[in-house]
């Protein structure tokens, strides 16, 4: 399992990394738009070009863009991720104390969904062409096709406008007051949460379906195993293998999720901070959180190939 | 009336070649979900295009002094400008089916393209622009899109641009798979020894067989590019204000959620609907074109 895991990171994610972080730079580099204007603000037009040659040499900007990516990238390898154009603070510091914000929201949102979706896709698919079956099936179409903001509002309307019971703007930690940590989380995480589980829940229903009509389903049966047994041992464990890939691969929704929910629910997060440093040209913070989130994406998958290698004996790396 | 026995006569088989029952038309009309996508995007594209015509005030008319709830005069109220909300809701249509559109078209042809060169070409090309494209797909869905709108600035061209861009790769990856497996096929051995130039085969050869999931990948890419299009401009992004989009009606109606909320209900409800309608047909059409692959609907 190890030369797997370490192959893949080698062969595969280093070199993906290293394109993006010069598609990355190249279009925050070659693209319209003056980072100079972030720092100084609308002045830029008045501001002598002296002052702003000294202004780009500063920040390194005067240099070719070569020469800038492999200071960059250099610096980047040695663990010095620069500084912020706006906030001057170090980017590493920016984007550490949100990072266990965006790692609570996301992946209470994770477990919450994988936790709900594979019972009640087992639960549809055994009860196939039933009312319930037909409920689960139309609620997770819904689901699918509601885009997160959406079912963001909504709760908003139902929890915070109309019964008032919880908090629409802030985040407080777990390890602060468990509490309010979860008043404060509890819409976020829902939001974030229910498009996943929706199409997991289509999935595992799918996949069960599938599995239940194989014929060692059928030996399974006819020698006298309990259902519950048949079901859980036989059926699921196989049925598990595509949803586990579906889970890995929604940890990219789930992280471009967090990017609008931070920001409707003022959450002081990763997902928000990707947002203002966008917003305010910050080509240094941007470059590494689109790094970061890249690489979050990533390994996610990695973990579920991982995952899916376990459940399956068949494969062999 | 030996007249119309004619015209009955050529009429038919063409009414049948396109609607009957073995064809895809026909097929896909006899799914009862994807009539309702198809009938609710026709509803969308028709009261898009005639909003000028059907719009009750203009997009951008100040019509009251402040938010008002709906009314005989406003149907859907006004927003916090005093705008008509059903204008700008018709008005809207046009922008968000506008830039799912160009979006779409933009990421099928650029992607196709992408997939069938790195598939045909294979070696160094192939790895080169894979890397690429994994690279770019990487980055979790909206971030690329805000990060270049914001960037080159916010109209419903380079929104379209790059929303189109997300959906390039994805496409890229999909032709890439389809023209790989058959490449191998016999009917490809057998055009390349009779001389045939490369893009002769890419186009002729190996193209029209691989479309039926890039349809339905296409189908399923206005939706994502409806909801991507919508949060883009819920983080004010967007094509820029004031034209009328969805998105930005729901986040200028974020802002007076408790005092008027019918602000958010229609364009919420609006882009609900339409991003399930293409959710519909997308489902169907997978079902209709790709009988191996499994039904996700009727199963």
């Amino acid at each position: 399992m190890l030369p797997f895991i370490l192959r893949r990171l080698l062969v595969e994610t280093v070199p993906l990394l290293f394109f993006l972080s010069i598609f990355v730079f190249v279009v925050l580099r070659v693209l319209p738009g003056d980072p100079l204007r972030a720092i100084i603000g609308d002045e830029i037009t008045t501001l002598p070009a002296a002052d702003r040659l000294v202004l780009m040499h500063d920040l390194g900007l005067d240099k070719s863009l070569f020469l800038q990516y492999v200071d960059w990238a250099g610096n980047l390898l040695t663990g010095d991720w620069g500084r912020s154009f706006v906030s001057s603070k170090p980017v590493s510091e920016a984007i550490g104390e949100r990072v266990p914000v965006t790692l609570q929201l996301s992946s209470l949102a994770w477990i919450l969904s994988v936790s709900l979706a594979i019972p009640i896709g087992v639960f549809s698919a055994l009860r196939r062409n039933t009312w319930a079956d037909a409920a689960v099936n139309v609620f997770a179409l819904m689901g699918v096709a509601t885009p997160n903001f959406l079912f963001g509002m909504l709760l908003i309307l139902v929890f915070a406008v109309s019964l008032g019971i919880l908090p629409t703007n802030g985040f407080v930690s777990f390890a602060e007051d468990p509490v309010q940590a979860v008043r404060y989380l509890a819409m976020p995480v829902l939001a974030l949460a229910t498009g996943t589980m929706a199409s997991l829940v289509r999935q595992t229903r799918s996949a069960m379906l599938e599995v239940m009509n194989e014929d060692y389903i059928r030996t399974a049966h006819s020698k006298g195993l309990a259902p519950r047994h048949v079901v859980i041992r036989h059926a699921l464990k196989n049925a598990l293998l595509p949803v586990v890939t579906v889970a890995g691969l929604q940890v990219g929704n789930l992280l471009s999720g967090t990017v609008i929910i931070e920001t409707m629910f003022s959450i002081p997060g990763m997902g928000r901070l990707t947002v203002n440093a966008i917003y305010g040209q910050d080509y240094a913070l941007v470059q590494i959180l689109v790094l970061i989130l890249a690489v979050a994406h990533v390994l996610a998958n990695l973990a579920a190939d991982v995952l899916y290698v376990r459940l399956d004996p068949r494969i062999h790396y | 009336m030996a007249e119309s026995n004619v015209q009955t006569l050529t009429v038919a088989p063409a009414v049948r070649s396109l609607f009957g029952r073995t064809t895809m038309i026909g097929k896909l009309l006899r799914i009862k979900l994807a009539v309702f996508g198809i009938a609710v995007i026709g509803i969308v594209t028709v009261s898009g295009i005639l909003a000028p015509v059907i719009a009750p005030y203009s997009p951008e008319a100040l019509v009251t002094y402040r938010s008002e709830p709906p009314s005989a005069a406003h149907w859907l109220g006004t927003d916090e400008l005093g705008r008509d909300q059903l204008s700008r809701l018709l008005y809207g249509a046009r922008a968000s089916l506008a830039v799912s559109t160009l979006a779409m078209l933009f990421g099928v042809s650029f992607g196709s393209a992408l997939g069938l060169i790195s598939a045909y070409a294979g070696g160094t090309t192939d790895t080169l622009i894979m890397r690429w494209v994994d690279a770019i797909r990487s980055v979790p869905g909206i971030v690329l899109p805000l990060m270049l709108v914001m960037i080159i600035g916010g109209s419903i061209y380079t929104v379209a641009l790059a929303l189109g861009f997300n959906l390039m790769t994805s496409i890229a990856r999909l032709m890439r798979g389809q023209a790989m497996a058959m490449k191998q096929r016999d009917h490809i051995l057998a055009a390349n020894s009779l001389g045939a130039t490369g893009l002769r085969v890419m186009l002729l050869h190996i193209a029209p067989n691989c479309w039926s999931p890039i349809i339905v990948a296409a189908s399923l890419g206005m939706s994502a590019a409806i909801t991507a299009e919508a949060g883009l401009s819920f983080l004010g992004v967007g094509v820029k204000p004031p034209t009328a989009t969805w998105g930005q009606m729901l986040s200028t109606g974020l802002a007076a959620i408790r005092s008027a909320p019918w602000q958010v209900a229609m364009p919420g409800v609006s882009i609900f609907l339409l991003v399930l309608a293409f959710n519909f047909l997308g489902d169907a059409l997978r079902d209709v074109l790709d009988p191996r692959m499994r039904s996700t609907i009727n199963k």
